[in-house]
């Protein structure tokens, strides 16, 4: 009685955890993506005639172009003629060509403090600052909304977490033990996540939600894979969570951001030498350090690093206009990478590069010439190293090895038609007996276990994170947050792309994990303070 | 920072990239899923190679042929009925693919796109054939050590009561001859039919020619066409359709063909089922084929007694003796007869339908009794006692010096015994030898269990 009960329970739930995983990526979905609320007014600029130009961001480009924040009205001046900055001790401006800016009827030659009632000249255009307007927070409707939402998503996404971690004990109850890690880390999990949202006030949260959610699955596919070292997981998550909160608390103050980038781009490129000489191979691949009870990936941290360092204010986009500082910078990430034969995290870095290089130039002849450089790269170290290619020999052709080059492919595939939509429940799953199947196969597994519904809603949150980046990139009140979350959301889909695709043999296999998801202790650490990028996207509107 | 907005259509541009890789990877797993699934490295079902995870197989009287025991795959006990229904039935390896442990793995494992193979731990589906396997084995041993195929079905119902191929095995032991035994020639081969193809161009003749009873053509020891001798194997002098088809007259029918032209021959021929495969229960099987295409006068002439190109399938000839038998259409033949789940849930249950009609039933009626007539008239009714058997032979001739395949083709005239039948013999002489003697023994145990 008591077991028939457990597995009607098991085939019930197979078709709920799909209508809440849907669920929870719809209410974050709107959370992140619905509210169209523009940014308040921090100052404004008015000429002679009463015309406003109203400020609205930290930083602002200043000129005649349309692409301007502030579109000055004179046929004199420059393009782009200036970046209005706000700092800690006020509004700051400075002329990024040659040609005159005027401050108070001054010509001044670099960054100047401007107050209340200074009028600035360009392209003789008077604009007068008024920096003293009331703070014009409009009321915000899809606030009160977006927190109704929030709980509401935290309350299904519980339910989800409770409903999976019962059918995982009853999995385990059948065949014997039951590890306690399940029950204490689903727990610790729910436990976490509400007090951090209580603590956050339900305000702003759709990017953690989103975490939240993909973490349950990192764990459910850690309990049916490896239960002992479920601990070690969570452990990780919660690390990875302490690791966002300090992160976003320093992306906010972008003084100190700024202060920290060149030593954090050093730190980088040290620790890459360092792996390199010290270094443990692992799976192919050299990116491993021995540190007696635990191995790390420092490749999985110089993600965060290289965004880090590598992102830059309006102020610099618009003064330092090539790109050779940054690309020698992003030279001396690849090629250690290279150098440990980790060519999977070598093109994830190569993603974030053009989308910082596109995004801090604009310039689309840059970006085609570096994916030239690469294509010849790869092709010279096809020719120069044959071995290299061997490692892709089975690549689109999976099939025709299925028991030797092709078997970890051919058994996801098996994995993904066997789990069918609902999947065949949780520990039921037979990936787990192929190698790396909690990492590199990870998407094969949740849809087996779980379902290709559900894999597939995994697959739509890292794409709001994208459609997030994208749809801040205008409001944030940095440039530095827009390339930040841009380059940390694009490098979230590229590992994506080529985890799922890689293991499905649409692209070559290359060992890289699902970010979140993939059981391992860096790859998560990494992952939560990569979504601290994503996050600093919503630094703006109501954020001071 | 309003530039921003634009350079971040980059990121757009990717994530659109990435959209269509995932709608990608979802078609293909909706279209594929069941290959991918159904690979012998999936240890939900499969063990050592073997599909284990899967319900019973059952005859129609209930006889096990294929069960899972203690996670091993077992055949039935007897040796016979291993044999006659190999190849109904599969082999559990994979190797026959119009088995029903392939062909219907999804079936039988409780497979399906949408729910995967949750339902395969609980042991999947049972599936319950039509077909007879002591009726199976009685044709198998008639066929002796002759290869070749015999197909008995209802015509009223559908029912596929025999269908056996041989050269068969013993899927217990390891068999080291495997030349061309893991094929069902009753589903997956074509022979050259022979004179059974007369059937073919008396039923065009009859459609489009409003004389065609009363046409005579002469024959003496065959005729000559643009100087090119089809020959006969007796002197047959003038002959209407009827008698020509009683003596299978080559000369006739060549002359007929030819008169009729290569357009109504091809219309008539797809219209019978040639050039597109048979199905049988979702299972595809092999098509006959007839193409006579910018084809010589005398070639039309073999082509219309079966020679020439032609190639005939055994399920697609069973097909049109239930449309002759059924007034000009037939009842399509099935040999699943219900699957039900290991509760006991009917899922699904085989039941009539009809082709397309293929002829009038004035045509129907009047090939029917010509075909009685070949029996009266020159195979004698008494070698089929009790039956009222309607026929035709055929001896398909094949290479120079080999001897020629053996057919015999028809159906039961009786409402209470509604049987049609195709027994091809390889390589066995005359249509009048092997294949009749084979079919009278199967139809006199078919009959007993209609
Ligand atoms: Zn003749």
């Amino acid at each position: 009685m008591l077991s028939e009960l457990a597995s009607f329970y098991c085939w019930l739930i197979r078709f709920i955890i799909p209508v809440a995983a849907v669920t929870v990526i719809f209410l974050c979905a709107k959370i992140l993506l619905v509210n169209k609320k523009g940014n308040p007014v921090l100052a404004e600029f008015f000429d002679k005639s009463g015309t406003v130009y109203p400020i609205t961001s930290y930083e602002n480009a200043i000129g005649r172009g349309k692409q301007c924040d502030i579109c000055v009205p004179s046929k004199r001046a420059a393009l782009r003629a200036a970046a209005l900055t706000l700092k800690n001790d006020g509004w700051h401006i400075f002329p990024v060509t040659s040609a005159a800016v005027l401050v108070n009827g001054e010509r001044i030659d670099g960054d100047s403090l401007i107050e209340h009632g200074d009028t600035i000249n360009i392209g003789g255009a008077e604009l007068e600052l008024d920096d003293r307007i009331e703070p014009d927070i409009p009321f915000d409707v899809t606030a009160e909304l977006n927190r109704t939402r929030a709980v509401c998503a935290a309350a299904v996404l519980t339910a989800m977490q409770v409903m999976m971690a019962l059918s995982l004990i009853l999995h385990y109850a059948f065949i014997g033990d039951i590890p306690l890690q399940i029950p204490a880390c689903f727990g610790g999990l729910i436990v976490v996540e509400w007090v951090y949202l209580v603590l956050m006030k339900f305000k702003k949260v759709g990017v953690e939600l989103l975490a939240f959610f993909l973490c349950t699955f990192g764990l459910a596919v850690a309990a049916s894979a490896v239960p002992a070292a479920l601990y070690k997981q969570f452990i990780a998550m919660i690390l990875g969570l302490v690791l966002f909160r300090a992160l976003c608390l320093v992306l906010t103050n972008l003084e100190l951001t700024m202060k920290l980038r060149y030593a954090v781009g050093i730190c980088a490129i040290g620790l890459l030498m360092f792996n390199i000489i010290f270094g443990t191979e692992m799976y192919g691949a050299k990116n491993w350090i021995d540190l007696g009870p635990i191995t790390v990936q420092p490749s999985e941290f110089v993600k965060i690093a290289y965004i880090f360092a590598g992102c830059a204010t309006l102020e610099r986009l618009m003064t330092t206009r090539n790109l050779i500082l940054f690309t020698a910078f992003s030279a001396g990430c690849f090629i250690p990478l290279f150098l440990m034969r980790d060519f999977g995290t070598a093109s994830v870095f190569f993603m974030g590069m053009l989308i910082i290089a596109f995004m801090r130039s604009g310039d689309l002849k840059a970006i085609l010439l570096f994916i030239g450089v690469a294509v010849v790269g790869i092709i010279a170290i096809i020719t120069l190293k044959p071995y290299v290619a061997s490692r892709f020999a089975t690549f689109m052709h999976a099939w025709d090895n299925p028991y030797d080059g092709g078997y970890q492919q051919v058994s996801t595939m098996i994995a993904i038609g066997s789990g069918g939509l609902f999947g065949v429940g949780g520990g039921k799953g037979n990936l787990d007996l192929v190698a790396a199947s909690d990492t590199d196969l990870v998407f094969g597994f949740v849809a087996e276990e779980w379902g290709l519904i559900v894999g597939l809603a995994c697959v739509a949150a890292l794409i709001i994170f994208a459609l997030y980046a994208v749809k801040r990139a205008a409001l944030t009140y940095s440039v530095y947050y827009s390339i930040a979350a841009a380059a940390a959301a694009g490098m979230f889909l590229f590992q994506a792309a080529l985890n799922i695709f890689g293991s499905t043999d649409l692209l070559p296999l290359t060992g890289v994990t699902l970010p979140l998801i993939s059981n391992g202790g860096s790859s998560m650490l990494a992952s939560m303070g990569m979504l601290a990028f994503i996050k600093s996207a919503g630094l703006g509107g109501d954020a001071k | 920072m309003k530039q921003m907005s634009i350079r971040a259509l980059s990121l757009i541009a990717f994530t659109v990239v990435f959209v269509i890789g995932i709608f990608s990877l979802t078609y293909l797993s909706m279209t594929r899923g069941d290959d991918w699934t159904s690979f012998p490295a999936n240890r939900h079902i499969y063990k050592d190679g073997v599909m284990v995870n899967a319900g019973d197989i059952t005859d129609r009287f209930g006889t096990v042929l294929a069960t899972t025991e203690n996670g091993q795959r077992i055949f039935n006990d007897d040796y016979y009925t291993r044999l006659s229904t190999l190849h109904a039935v599969g082999d559990f390896n994979g190797f026959i693919k119009t088995g029903l442990a392939t062909a219907k793995w999804d079936k039988l494992t409780g497979y399906n796109k949408i729910t995967g193979l949750y339902d395969a731990k609980k042991g999947g589906n049972n599936i319950k054939m039509t077909i007879s396997a002591d009726l199976n084995t009685v044709a198998l041993k008639a066929l002796g050590n002759y290869s070749g195929a015999v197909g008995v079905y209802n015509y009223k119902t559908g029912e596929m009561l025999c269908m056996v191929s041989s050269p068969s095995y013993d899927p217990n032991e390891k068999n080291e001859e495997t030349d061309g035994i893991y094929i069902n020639r009753f589903l997956s081969s074509s022979y050259p039919p022979g004179s059974t193809f007369k059937v073919v161009t008396t039923i065009a003749a009859l459609e489009t020619l409003p004389d065609a009873e009363s046409r005579e053509y002469d024959c003496d020891y065959g005729t000559y066409v643009d100087g090119e001798l089809i020959s006969c194997m007796s002197k047959h002098h003038t002959v209407n359709l009827r008698d020509a088809l009683a003596k299978s007259c080559n000369a006739y029918f060549s002359q007929l063909a030819i008169d009729l032209g290569a357009d109504t021959m091809q219309k008539y021929a797809d219209k019978l089922g040639f050039n597109t495969p048979a199905e049988i229960d979702g299972i595809t099987a092999k098509a006959g084929t007839v193409d006579l295409d910018k084809i010589r006068k005398v070639d039309l002439g073999w082509a219309g007694m079966g020679q020439y190109t032609d190639l005939a399938n055994p399920l697609q000839y069973l097909t049109l003796m239930g449309a002759i038998a059924g007034g000009g259409k037939a009842a399509k033949p099935y040999m699943i007869d219900s699957i039900t789940t290991v509760e006991g849930i009917e899922i699904y249950r085989g039941g009539v339908s009809y082709t397309e009609r293929m002829f009038s039933e004035s045509t129907a009626t009047a090939v029917h009794a010509m075909m009685r007539n070949c029996v009266t008239s020159n195979y004698g009714d008494y070698r089929f006692p009790d039956l009222n058997v309607c026929a035709k032979t055929g001896t398909a001739e094949v290479d120079q010096g080999v001897t020629p395949h053996s057919w015999f083709v028809g159906f039961v005239e009786n409402n209470d015994c509604p049987l049609a039948f195709v027994v091809v013999a390889e390589n066995a002489g005359a249509g009048v030898g092997v294949a009749r003697t084979v079919a009278n023994k199967v139809l006199q145990a078919a009959k007993q269990i209609v």
